[in-house]
């Protein structure tokens, strides 16, 4: 059912190290890979390690910059800068 | 494998593959951060860490040198940071204010302001609490501090202290006492009689007012006080819908925009002022007055000039408009003076022929009455092109009128009443080209005549006026000095402005098609202009039209006038040398001379002429050249021939006459004949050449009508 595939929206979260070089190169990647293949169809939470450091604890994050993919599941992880584009798609890609 | 088994294996294999991607990320260095999971605090790493440096270096800088006073402290008000400004500020160093709490440097008392309120609830927005407070330094002398005071929480939204900004107003204090100064400084200008100050009620009942107001209208307080007069009775009436507009922006909104109004001075002239109000209290508002009457004046004067210098401009623009078309007409004029002479000349030698019953006669006489009216045309544009010789010499302009008084009436007929008022015994002399005058005469006479189909009054007015530097300043190219006004009025239907602006261009006409040339005015104006004149018009619609004639007045006695000699006889036997390039002038000039029995040679150009002249065994009596040639000029070749035939006499004909040519003429030429030629013209002014007139001397007749 390629529909209900396309429809399905993609709900992301990134942790990030406030301003940190890795961290911003990671949050523009994921913006522009959303817009090319997701317009419209993904929401992106930005986590700040600095500022909710709980948070990282709670959802096992150990390093930033890490993309968390939650929906649709299974939940799927991505580590480092997302300047892998090939990787990340690998990663958001629904099986 | 259970099912417990396999989860816990997929978990495992995913934290595997999880553990290498973290690996490969730490080793490419796309890691900023790792969260130690005992402590739950993050660690920034390499590049991270001076970037955060570099963040935090910045912060500290802001804090470090701003102006205001900056402190921290945790729950308990211990204070745990102070900035630097906020030290210097109460005068310790600042590892002395670490440990203690607001309250230490407050006078005694005031301990409300040292706690937070508690708040154990988390909440998202940030309480800031503004207090001013009077602070204690180290030598115990008292600041005053605005405090703005802010939570700080922690990630889970717990409050774990405050931060303070504490603002130093002891400046703003003496902001006040600066006040104070200012407006002493404002009651001293309000005394100095530069700007007028007055308070009245919205009503225009005057309260208060300062002797500089007073001194710009005239009137003395007690001529305002108690009513006596409303400040709005000052106001002219086409003035006071800025009142009306003042009064509504300042209910609405406490002041008015300042505006340029004029007011009534006691001795009724007035003043020019610009006014700002602002509302007070009560219903009363306060008006600042400054008196622009002088700055008004200036600039109306700047208009005025500006207006004249558009004129000048105006008139400049006309002047070259008149030369360019007249250039043309020159040009044209001078082919069609050719063409004209053939065609009166053979008419006249026709008529000269033809039996006295010949029903000829009137055809002929029709084509002769058409060309002749074409070269009375031809005349007005080479006038209009300054391209014909003018005889200027002293007339008395009372003479002129006088002498054409009879032909006026018949031309205005019946309807129109005619009043000629002449200057005093003085006279009304000038230098003018008495045939012109009379033309303009005639063409203003005519045109107002038009303007009054069903009768009325034309009035021709003489004057000797001195001009100003101030009228013509206004009116044109005149020099100033002595003239004689010449004014033309009529009582007629009048010109719209449009038409005004026009009538003196060539061509312009308001006449039906047919009826007017477009001519006549241009030529009025080129011959005045010519004159050293200046015309002016005034009209108005329905009212009448007059034309005002300035020309210089001159001193000298009126020239007599030449006695024109008829010559006895306008034969002869005499030998001409004929040179013409134009075949058809040339062979009717040649009938026309050998049919008064003269001997006439002709020549095609100059070259032709210079042979003949050597090789003519006879005496050459004359020689009659046209003036503009291919090769060479008429003068040219006269100046060439004059060595060779010295008692050979000249006479020059052209239907273009420009400067040079004239020049030419005083130089070689015994005589000028205008072209179109005709039969009696020619015969004539080559009788007076050959008898030596002097008087025939560089002289043209009237233009044939």
């Amino acid at each position: 059912m390629p529909n209900a595939k396309t429809r399905a929206v993609l709900r992301l979260r990134l942790y990030v190290a406030g301003d940190a070089p890795n961290s911003l190169r990671a949050l523009s990647n994921i913006k522009a890979i959303c817009a090319s293949h997701y317009p419209s169809r993904s929401e992106l939470e930005i986590v700040d390690v600095l500022e909710q450091p709980g948070r990282a604890f709670a959802d096992g994050i150990i390093v930033t910059p890490t993309l968390m993919k939650l929906a649709p599941l299974p939940v799927q992880k991505v580590i480092g800068n997302l300047s892998d584009i090939g990787q990340v798609l690998l990663a958001l890609a629904t099986k | 494998v259970t099912a417990d088994e396999s989860r816990i294996l997929r978990d495992l294999t995913q934290r595997l593959v999880e553990a290498e991607a973290t690996i490969a990320a730490l080793l490419s260095g796309q890691i900023d951060a790792v969260v130690d999971p005992a402590s739950k605090t993050p660690v920034l790493l390499g590049e991270a860490q001076r970037a955060l440096r570099a963040s935090e270096e910045r912060y500290r800088r802001i804090v470090e040198t701003t102006n205001e006073g900056i402190f921290t402290t945790d729950v308990e008000a211990t204070i745990t940071f102070v900035n630097r400004r906020l030290a210097q500020m109460l005068g310790y160093p600042i590892e002395e204010m670490l440990g203690k709490t607001l309250r230490d440097f407050l006078p005694g008392g005031a301990a409300d302001v040292t706690t937070l309120p508690p708040r154990g609830e988390i909440s998202d927005d940030e309480v800031s609490e503004e207090a001013e407070v009077r602070l204690v330094r180290k030598n115990g002398s008292g600041v005053w501090a605005q405090l703005n005071r802010s939570e700080i929480r922690d990630s889970e939204g717990k409050i774990i202290g405050s931060l303070a900004m504490v603002t130093d107003r002891t400046r703003h204090r003496s902001d006040q006492t600066a006040l104070r100064e200012s407006e002493m400084r404002f009651r001293r200008l309000a005394d100095s009689g530069i700007i007028g100050i007055t308070i009245a009620r919205l009503g225009g009942q005057v309260i208060e007012t300062n002797d500089a107001y007073l001194n710009m209208i005239g009137f003395s307080r007690s001529d305002l006080s108690l009513g006596n007069r409303l400040l709005t009775d000052l106001t002219p009436p086409e003035f006071r819908h800025f009142n009306e507009r003042a009064k509504e922006q300042l209910l609405t909104l406490g002041f008015a925009r300042p505006w340029e109004t004029e007011s009534f001075h006691k001795d009724g002239s007035r003043i020019s002022l610009l006014v700002g109000v602002a509302m007070l209290e009560d219903g009363k508002y306060i008006a600042i007055m400054s008196d622009i009457t002088e700055r008004k004046h200036a600039e109306a004067a700047h208009l005025r000039a500006e207006e004249s210098l558009r004129r000048k401009e105006e008139q400049l623009r006309q002047g070259q408009k008149m030369e360019a078309v007249g250039r043309l007409a020159g040009g044209v004029a001078h082919d069609f003076n050719n063409v004209l002479s053939v065609i009166l000349s053979y008419g006249e030698l026709i008529l000269e022929d033809l039996k006295p019953a010949d029903p000829l006669r009137i055809e002929i006489g029709e084509i002769h009455k058409a060309a002749s009216r074409a070269a009375g045309l031809t005349q007005q544009l080479l006038l209009l092109s300054r391209q014909k010789v003018i005889e200027p010499k002293v007339v008395d302009l009372d003479e002129v009128l006088s002498s054409m008084r009879t032909m006026l009436e018949r031309i205005l007929g019946e309807d129109v009443k005619l009043l000629v008022t002449m200057t005093s015994s003085s006279g009304a002399r000038v230098r003018v080209d008495e045939s012109h005058m009379e033309q303009v005469i005639l063409n203003l006479i005519v045109n107002a005549r038009d303007a009054m189909p069903r009768g009325g009054t034309l009035t021709i007015e003489t004057s000797n006026i001195l001009l100003t530097k101030e009228y013509i300043s206004k009116h044109g190219p005149a020099k100033d000095g002595p003239h004689v006004m010449m004014s033309v009025t009529d009582t007629g239907s009048g010109m719209d402005r449009e038409t005004q602006t026009r009538i003196f261009e060539p061509f312009f006409t308001t006449k039906e098609a047919g009826k007017g040339t477009g001519l006549g005015l241009a030529t009025v104006f080129g011959i005045v202009q010519q004159s050293g004149g200046n015309i002016a018009v005034e009209s108005e619609l329905g009212t009448g039209t007059t034309f005002k004639i300035y020309l210089p007045r001159v001193d000298a006695a009126v020239d007599s006038p030449q006695i024109m000699t008829l010559p006895a006889r306008l034969r002869g036997t005499e030998t001409i040398l004929l040179v013409e390039d134009e075949e058809a002038v040339r062979s009717v000039t040649m009938s026309i001379l050998r049919r008064q029995g003269y001997h006439v040679v002709p020549a095609q150009h100059p070259g032709e002429a210079l042979l003949i002249c050597e090789r003519h065994q006879g005496a050459i009596d004359l020689l009659l050249t046209d003036v503009v040639m291919p090769q060479m000029s008429g003068p040219e070749l006269a100046k060439r021939l004059a060595e060779m035939r010295p008692s050979m006499k000249v006479l020059c004909m052209s239907g273009y006459t420009d400067e040079a040519v004239l020049r030419h003429g005083v130089l070689g030429m015994d005589a000028f004949l205008q072209k179109p030629i005709t039969p009696a013209r020619l015969t004539r002014k080559v009788r007076d050449v050959l008898d030596g007139a002097r008087a025939a001397r560089a002289t043209c007749p009237p233009p044939a009508d």
